[in-house]
């Protein structure tokens, strides 16, 4: 298959590279932490990405004037940067805020019970006190 | 066709009440729950039975054109899980007031929001026609899911963050992968896209986005090898959410596959990669066997059951990718009768854990006699599962392994066998459990749980039979037209 | 042949099931078992108003759903199946008296939930005769699997826990493993599971998967109890004695052997199955069976076990009836059906009278009972010469059959090998009879005057002697259903 037309861009490229860094964080990284920051910059790419292809050289941002005397001006499309995909990413961009704000959480919970953000510790924890009756929890 | 969206909406606005109700000292949140729910179900029963009658329609949200705005795509599949979804959510929730108050005495109304949130989102999925809004939808699904689930054991939140670290990662591959159909199609409605794409079939940015969305889906879907988060996060929910997540999210993500894969994926696509749909069914054998093999070593009730929702989510993707009309038919069978029976056990299990405090097999012990009523409620679920007529289990399965021996994939069909004789060892070492040994602990609360209970399980177990013989109805009624354009 | 719609199939397996509802909120336990008799014999009422019909050619027919494409839920009477509905709704309300006798004799627990699923076994047996197709067959055989397993995990107790689960393994795993394939294959190929449509896997398969699917349905209805899927049988046996003479002697054995029949006429097709020179393979299998089997019954020393040994030998009878592909071979199985049921019930009644009398198990430790209990032995000894196949008893007319089909055949050995199989049954049947009555004081175990079990336990296993009898010189209804099934 025949890939250059997509990938010989170089922002592609970019996006591509960030995504994988943050890909590595959240698969590699054994605290939680930093496992949520590599899920933030993972979605960042795909933000990045959404926000490049709406874009084109020398393009305005969508606004519509009114016409001058001549006629120039008013709707003139192949001017515009197409705002949709922007648009979309405003709601991805909150999406990923709320998804921020519930691991933040999550973690502050685990914090709170095992003093620790390790995930091997907190595992280990729970493979010694597999019953966890004595352990009630805190909300 | 305003009955679809007040079918989505109510439980949506359901949630602000319930939260507004908390704020005001009010301990109304379950009737108010119960009634958003029964009104979202009786919309989506409406609408069912109108496109049953007059055929698909596309509903436009705010009267907005269908390449601008956001289209509802209403027919008979999308509408009937709806109804079930709907449905099942308010049996679920119907008799969980006692419990809930007594585990959260401060946070129930968040629960009740919770809740709506998580089941308005379901539904949502299934209606919408837009691909970027299905994104949206997901995320207001797994949001709500993943802060109920850590609403649940001490185990949960861990399991929570795992489920959300993959969970929003999947989504994000999804997000990437509509974003190359956008740039080639330059639509993001579902029909509109589905018209453009054949022409551009073997593009290769077409290739990457369809292979990135199935990556997400797959992800949100619990399919071997991305299952990792599934059992951990419906193991430890708190039993009422996961009698809501369980049977509910892996059959909208396998509802989804279904539409992607009659209206997106061209047949020259799939034609174009033939590896793909190998790959595809592969990975649903081994699901199959993976849940098989772990049910196996299962201590737990629940636990049991979620390895058993894997290997049920290799039934749907295998059938989904076999190619044939048949196996296809089956998937569409499956997610019906699986969102059924899961409920069903989840729900039964849900009334063990209220008497017996846990679902460790130890505490099982007696409960024939103790808890007949929701025992025979288990025992109509696991018959459904281990695929006995008339319940709906066996249909479903029948299709898929006759697409199994149709498209001649025998490790497919051995794997759908091995699954049901599995389940008939699973289900039999519980029931033996609570059948032969007797419990003597003292302090043990006697007797059945409370009517409020029973009546909705009753309700969920005896629809699997009924589920089952109308088979044929819909199979012609919901199946064959989905699959008429696909000749 | 003419089809008519009628409600009476459907009406007969629904009064089985009146038992269930009303017994569980009966008050009293009398009230319970009238119950259940109102609902055996109304449903052997309903069963025998068909007679007529099916005797004049007609099938009543009756479709209850469309569940799938070319297999709908449909119940249709015919000979063969009234046949069997007959033998087992008749002999339900003869155990059913035998039941109250031998339940209360013994004081068992949970009764309520016994006659339940007793009743509900009945149900999905005569359900099973009762189907019109592959997939209703199915259904009540799985409905059948399911309901007996508390019936013979009755006692709560490890031995019934370890013979449940052997059970279950064979009848369930055999089933979802080969017939449901099986069966998904030929709804596939043939696109009808409609028994009224035999032969249509013809020229659809290679015949290496014909003979396959032949093997699969052969040993996928384990409840056939063909050799080497037949250690269900004796561990089934820990159930009380009146679920091992009506459902493993009768119902649950049977439907094995009639669902085989059923595969064998009205899936295959006899014309497939003799171009197939499939017979051969199916009268193998039953040969080996029933040789093996006898050879290993005379040394069990378990009454019940022993019985359930022979059981195994009978029932391979009945399949090497439908092997032999010709009329009077398989007129002989089908009025086996009738003939052994009649027979072995009696036979377990026997043993299951003499354990609530003297809590004996054992045939070395039964010398001389037969001065105890005169009449059940001698009610034994009629019921052994059915089996075995002496005149005048029942079992003589279908071994008769069986031998008129072997020799239609042509097959000399497989006539020699019935005989000597039925020396063997006589190894094991007749020395228990002979030392019963006939032993030195010093040897015998048991003394008079005579004591015998219960009257409830006593009645019904003379009638069913009785019968075994009666049925040589009288074979009416049933022989001309068999000869009608056989296509006569």
């Amino acid at each position: 298959m025949d890939f250059a037309p997509l990938l010989g861009k170089a922002n592609f490229w970019a996006y591509f590279f960030i995504m994988l860094t943050g890909l590595y964080g959240m698969a590699v990284k054994r605290n939680l932490v930093k496992k949520i920051i590599g899920l933030g910059i993972f979605q960042t790419a795909i933000m990045l990405f959404y926000v490049s292809i709406g874009s084109k050289e020398g393009a305005t941002i969508p606004i519509l004037t009114a016409a001058d005397a001549a006629g120039r001006g008013g709707i003139d499309a192949a001017a515009y940067i197409n705002p949709l995909p922007h648009v979309l990413m405003l709601t991805a961009i909150v999406v990923s805020v709320a998804t921020l704000g519930v691991a933040l959480a999550l973690t502050l919970r685990l914090w709170r019970r095992y003093g620790t953000l390790e995930e091997d510790e907190i595992l280990a924890r729970l493979r010694g006190d597999p019953g966890g009756e004595a352990c009630t929890p805190r909300s | 066709m305003h009955a679809a969206l007040v079918a989505v909406i109510a439980p949506l606005f359901g949630a602000f009440f319930c939260v507004f109700s908390g704020w005001a000292g009010g301990k109304r949140e379950h009737w108010i729950a119960l009634t958003a729910l029964a009104l979202s179900a009786t919309a989506a029963l409406d609408a069912l039975l109108r496109v049953l009658k007059g055929g698909p329609q596309t509903y436009l949200l705010g009267n907005w054109p269908a390449p601008f705005g956001i289209a509802y795509t209403l027919d008979p599949l999308a509408c009937a899980l709806v109804f079930l979804i709907a449905a099942g959510a308010l049996l679920n929730l119907w008799g969980a007031r006692r419990e809930i108050a007594h585990r959260y005495p401060e946070k129930d109304h968040t629960f009740y929001a919770l809740y709506l949130l998580a089941a308005a989102g379901h539904m949502g999925m299934v209606v919408t026609g837009d691909v970027f809004n299905f994104y949206v939808l997901i995320e207001i699904t797994a949001l709500s899911c993943y802060a109920l689930i850590s609403m649940g054991s001490e185990r949960s939140e861990l399991a929570s963050l795992n489920y959300l670290l993959l969970g929003a990662a999947g989504a994000s591959l999804y997000l990437l992968g509509v974003g190359f159909l956008y740039i080639k199609t330059g639509t993001l409605n579902l029909p509109d896209m589905a018209a453009i794409l054949p022409a551009m079939a073997t593009a290769p940015a077409v290739g990457a986005a369809l292979a990135l969305i199935l990556l997400g889906v797959a992800v949100k879907m619990g399919l071997f090898p991305f299952h990792g988060w599934l059992p951990g996060a419906y193991g430890e929910a708190p039993a009422v959410a996961a009698g809501l997540v369980a049977p509910m999210t892996t059959k909208v993500m396998a509802y989804v596959l279904v539409r992607f894969q009659v209206s997106l994926f061209p047949p020259e696509f799939l034609r174009a990669a033939p590896a793909l749909p190998q790959i595809m069914v592969w990975l649903s054998v081994a699901a199959i066997l993976l849940g098989a093999v772990m049910a196996l070593y299962q201590k737990n009730l629940r636990r049991m059951l979620c390895f058993i929702v894997l290997a049920e989510v290799g039934y749907m993707a295998g059938g989904l990718f076999l190619g044939n009309r048949d196996a296809l038919t089956g998937t569409v069978l499956h997610i019906y009768a699986d969102l059924a029976m899961t409920l069903c056990v989840f729900m039964a299990a849900a009334n063990i854990e209220r008497r017996r405090g846990s679902l460790a097999f130890e505490k099982l012990r007696g409960l024939f006699g103790t808890m007949p009523w929701t025992m025979a409620g288990l025992t109509a679920g696991a018959l459904s599962m281990i695929g006995v007529p008339p319940f709906c289990g066996f249909f479903s399965k029948w299709y898929l392994i006759k697409g199994g021996m149709a498209a001649g994939h025998w490790p497919f069909v051995a794997a759908l066998v091995l699954s049901s004789l599995v389940n008939v060892l699973l289900f039999f070492r519980v029931f033996e459990i609570a059948f032969f040994e007797k419990d003597e602990r003292p302090g043990l609360v006697a007797g059945d749980v409370s009517a409020a209970r029973l009546v909705p399980l009753a309700a969920v177990a005896l629809s699997l039979p009924l589920l089952g013989l109308a088979t044929g109805q819909i199979v012609e009624r919901v199946v064959v037209p989905l699959l008429a354009p696909l000749t | 042949m003419h089809a008519d719609m009628t409600l009476a199939p459907l009406l007969a397996l629904a009064a089985a099931l009146i038992a269930v509802p009303t017994g569980i909120t009966a008050r009293s336990a009398n009230l319970r078992e009238a119950w259940t008799f109102l609902a055996a014999g109304l449903a052997f009422c309903l069963t025998a108003s068909m007679i007529p019909a099916v005797l004049r050619g007609d099938c009543p027919t009756l479709t209850i759903a469309e569940v799938l494409p070319g297999a709908a839920l449909a119940l249709r009477v015919d000979a063969m199946g009234l046949l069997f509905a007959l033998t087992a709704s008749f002999l339900w309300i003869v155990t059913e008296a035998y039941a109250i006798g031998y339940m209360r004799g013994l004081s068992e627990h949970a009764q309520t939930r016994f006659y339940a699923y007793f009743a509900v076994s009945i149900f999905a047996a005569l359900g099973v005769a009762f189907s019109a197709n592959l997939l209703t067959m199915y259904l009540f055989y799985e409905a059948l699997s399911f309901a007996t397993y508390p019936l013979v995990a009755h006692h709560q107790d490890e031995e019934s826990r370890r013979s449940g689960r052997t059970y279950l393994t064979y009848i369930v795993g055999a089933s979802i493993a080969l017939a449901l394939p099986a069966m998904i294959a030929v709804g596939a190929l043939t696109g009808s599971l409609d028994f009224a449509h035999a032969g249509g896997l013809a020229g659809k398969l290679p015949d290496a998967w014909l003979w396959a699917l032949l093997v699969m349905f052969l040993f996928g209805f384990a409840k056939a109890a063909l050799m080497p899927l037949h250690s269900w049988l004796p561990a089934a046996m820990v159930a009380p004695t009146p679920v091992s003479s009506l459902l493993h002697a009768v119902a649950v054995v049977k439907v094995g052997v009639f669902c085989i029949y059923r595969v064998v006429t009205g899936v295959f097709g006899v014309d497939l199955l003799r171009g197939m020179g499939a017979g051969g393979l199916i009268t193998f299998v039953a040969a080996a069976t029933m040789l093996t089997a006898s050879a290993i019954a005379l040394s069990q020393d378990g009454l019940k076990r022993r019985l359930a040994f022979s059981t195994i030998g009978q029932l391979a009878y009945i399949v090497f009836g439908a092997g032999l592909l010709n009329a009077a071979g398989m007129t002989g199985g089908l009025l086996h059906i009738a003939a052994h049921a009649f027979g072995k019930i009696t036979l377990f009644f026997c043993a299951g009278a003499i354990y609530v009398a003297t809590h004996e198990k054992y045939v070395s430790r039964m010398a001389g009972i037969g001065r105890r209990m005169p009449v059940t032995m001698l009610a034994f000894f009629i019921a052994s010469l059915s089996i075995i196949g002496i005149p005048p008893t029942a079992g003589f007319l279908s071994k008769w059959h069986l031998l008129l089909g072997c020799i239609e055949g042509g097959s000399w050995w497989l006539a020699a090998t019935l005989l000597l199989s039925s020396l063997l049954n006589a190894a094991y049947f007749l020395p228990i009879t002979y030392r019963a009555f006939f032993c030195t004081d010093e040897e015998a175990q048991h003394a008079g005057p005579a004591r015998e079990a219960p009257l409830l336990c006593v009645v019904p296993l003379c009638l069913t002697a009785l019968i075994s009898v009666g049925l040589f010189f009288a074979p009416g209804v049933f022989l001309d259903l068999a000869r009608m099934a056989a296509g006569h």
